[in-house]
């Protein structure tokens, strides 16, 4: 087995509101991704899963845990270190109009990256500036223009060319395509699928279009209220998560096909997701789980491993729904 | 279900003027509503559903922007596009009801909501006791599924989380019984988990109210699970209309094929590629002759870009506007029934 590119081990992250009270947002997280694989993260938002992609990235410190990137450990504090392995690591943005700055050319945006490591001499940046647009799917005349004048398909284009700039090895991909048109994701998605086969690229692919993130993952992570709750094969997770909170998500998906009338099978979950300010004690789903036991209310419940590859957080996992093999749906 | 229409939009064309020139956001669209029905329209950003929308109740801004001339909204044979601002209030408060995709935009954060929904009532029965147009609005609360509806008629806005905003929305829209509901992309703000519950809701309480819904998405899946008919919108028209059965398994519309194509298909296997749309829409200020999709379309042929189709009818409503269906027309494979497209 070729060891993971990315390990992430009990990270978590607080924020401090006021003088008492704190934001627990990612809670004790560990998960490893491996050379040329997609890990999707998906959940609510208000879930973590942003933030957990920003602190992997080092935009916030990690409260506690560590982060180790392609074998070696990236300490917080050791800013030389980071800057090194800053490279291999990099992200896409959500919103294509937000991320990138109004008053550059499309050519200095990507280029940006190759001021801050002393990078390529005039002729060389632009060489490679050219061959990035191409690696996109956008042209030559792009580089002197604005981002006003692009698109929010091509504006995204110009955030990924951007990221592949630091010739990365993992790519942090924060709802990239939410923002878009329904066309217009198929383009991106393929691009993302492209890049990733030629470049062997490895991807943090957080989004709430659940089709979309099991189209594109090998694993997925889903998470709830800043913690994880079950981490499997993108597949397994889809049709026989065996997670309460795992089975109502994927079941309240719509599907575009008027027969399939999921409504009827559908989990709805009792009232909405509490505060992270004041989550629940034990285990945070209890207060909205149909399967909660006193126990659930009590203790906080440790991921243990279900299946092959394939991991929980519950009491009371729903075992029977292994059997199922993807009929179920 | 009853069959009379309540609802009869004829050659809408809505442009807004700017400074820049004429922005024709709604290019000539036909549709019917009849009662108890639920209409979908999809498509694109700036395809034009929200402006045709708000053209049923005058919501556009007509200081910069004007109903072209042969545009006609019948609702119950009125012009609304011909009625005093007398009549529109009329319409407004008891006929028609629009529920908006930000909650928090389009209710008033100063005042209870429950006194925003006695208010609608107020304002559309004159004549009800104060007394009753509260119960009325607490029933209503506890019909969307809000629990504690007398305790939540005295909150604000503010108390009220994002799906249950939304909830308070639509009991604000509904509580006067309209004939005709407008959902401008209600569940878009929203996660999966609180989408399924108010769609859920906005389906058995369509049931019990009998009202008709024009369900505003561009959510495929959202469209499937609650239309009876749906309007494929592109670049300012209705490039296919048909009910759910015609538009997901039997679309005769190259447009509707590619954005079919454009997700992950349901349940087959991850490693077939999606099949995206090249280009991007085109230019509304200069919106092409012939149809707007020629550049875009794969089948496209040059009459295309002359001239724009006449509607053709596949069955008796379902309707492609596409020249795929001329006589002279060569034959192309429908991409979903794999199979040749035929009416």
């Amino acid at each position: 087995m070729s060891h993971p590119i990315l390990k992430v081990n009990h990270l978590s992250k607080h924020f401090r509101i006021g003088y008492h009270q704190r934001l627990v947002a990612v809670d004790d997280i560990s998960f490893s991704l491996k050379k040329g694989d997609t890990l999707g993260i998906v959940g609510e938002s208000g879930c973590g899963k942003t933030t957990l992609g920003r602190t992997i990235m080092h935009i916030y410190e990690p409260t506690e845990g560590t982060i180790e990137i392609d074998g070696q450990l990236v300490e917080a504090k050791n800013s030389k270190l980071r800057q090194e392995m800053a490279h291999k690591i990099q992200m896409v943005f959500q919103d294509p109009y937000a991320s990138l700055n109004p008053r550059m050319t499309v050519g200095d945006i990507i280029g940006e990256g190759w001021n801050y490591r002393r990078q390529y001499e005039k002729a060389e940046r632009r060489r490679r500036v050219v061959e990035l647009l191409h690696t996109v799917g956008l042209n030559e005349e792009h580089a002197s223009r604005f981002p006003h004048e692009f698109s929010g398909g091509q504006r995204q284009r110009i955030g990924i060319a951007r990221a592949l700039s630091m010739e990365p090895e993992i790519l942090i991909c924060d709802e990239p395509i939410s923002a878009l048109d329904v066309s217009i994701q198929a383009q991106v998605m393929n691009l993302l699928l492209d890049l990733q086969r030629e470049k062997n690229l490895s991807y943090l692919f957080i989004a709430h279009d659940l089709s979309m993130v099991r189209y594109i993952s090998t694993n997925i992570m889903v998470m709830y209220l800043g913690s994880e709750v079950e981490f499997g094969p993108s597949d397994q997770i889809y049709h026989n998560g065996v997670h309460p909170y795992t089975e109502a998500l994927f079941s309240a998906i719509v599907l575009p096909d008027p027969d399939c009338d999921r409504l009827s099978r559908r989990i709805m979950l009792e009232g909405e997701t509490p505060s992270p300010i004041n989550a629940p004690s034990g285990c945070k789903f209890s207060t909205r789980c149909a399967y909660a036991q006193p126990i659930c209310h009590e203790k906080k419940p440790e991921l243990t491993q279900v299946a092959d590859n394939h991991y929980c957080a519950c009491f009371f996992p729903r075992l029977e729904r292994l059997e199922l093999n993807g009929q179920s749906h | 279900m009853s069959t009379e229409s309540i609802l009869r939009i004829e050659n809408l064309r809505f442009s807004f003027m700017t400074y820049a020139g004429e922005i024709q956001a709604v290019r000539g669209i036909s549709l019917e509503v009849k009662a108890g029905e639920v209409l979908g329209l999809v498509g694109e950003s700036g395809c034009g559903k929200s402006v045709a929308c708000k053209s049923i109740l005058r919501l556009n801004p007509e200081d910069n922007g004007v109903y072209l001339p042969g545009s006609r909204i019948l609702f119950e044979g009125k012009d609304v596009l011909t009625m005093s601002e007398r009549e529109l209030l009329r319409l407004r408060a008891n006929d028609i009801r629009m529920v908006f995709q930000d909650p928090m935009t389009s209710l008033n954060p100063t005042m209870k909501v429950g006194k925003q929904i006695a208010e609608g009532i107020l304002n559309a029965f004159p004549k009800m006791k104060r007394r009753e147009a509260k119960e009325l609005a607490i029933e209503t609360l506890r019909d969307t599924g809000i629990p504690n509806a007398e305790k939540r008629y005295e909150q604000y806005p503010h108390q009220f989380s994002g799906g249950m905003r939304q909830r308070a929305m639509i009991a604000l829209a509904l509580a006067v019984k309209p004939k005709l509901l407008i959902c401008d992309e209600p569940t878009t703000a929203l996660d999966v988990t609180l989408q399924a519950q108010i769609l859920d809701m906005l389906r058995s309480l369509q049931a019990k109210y009998q009202t008709a819904i024009i369900f505003i998405t561009h959510d495929l899946g959202v469209v499937a699970n609650i239309a009876d008919h749906i309007a494929v919108m592109y670049a300012g028209k209705i490039m296919e209309y048909g009910n759910g059965q015609d538009i997901f398994y039997d679309p005769k519309h190259p447009y509707t094929w590619g954005v079919l194509q454009s997700v992950p298909p349901i349940d087959a296997d991850t490693s077939v590629p999606l099949v995206p749309i090249s280009g991007s829409p085109p230019d509304l200020f200069k919106p092409p002759i012939g149809c707007p999709f020629t550049a875009r379309c794969p089948h496209a042929m040059e009459v295309c870009r002359q001239h724009y189709p006449s509607p053709q009818q596949a069955s008796e409503r379902h309707i492609v506007t596409c020249w795929l269906y001329h006589a002279y027309a060569p034959h192309v494979i429908n991409p979903i029934t794999n199979e040749e497209a035929v009416l």
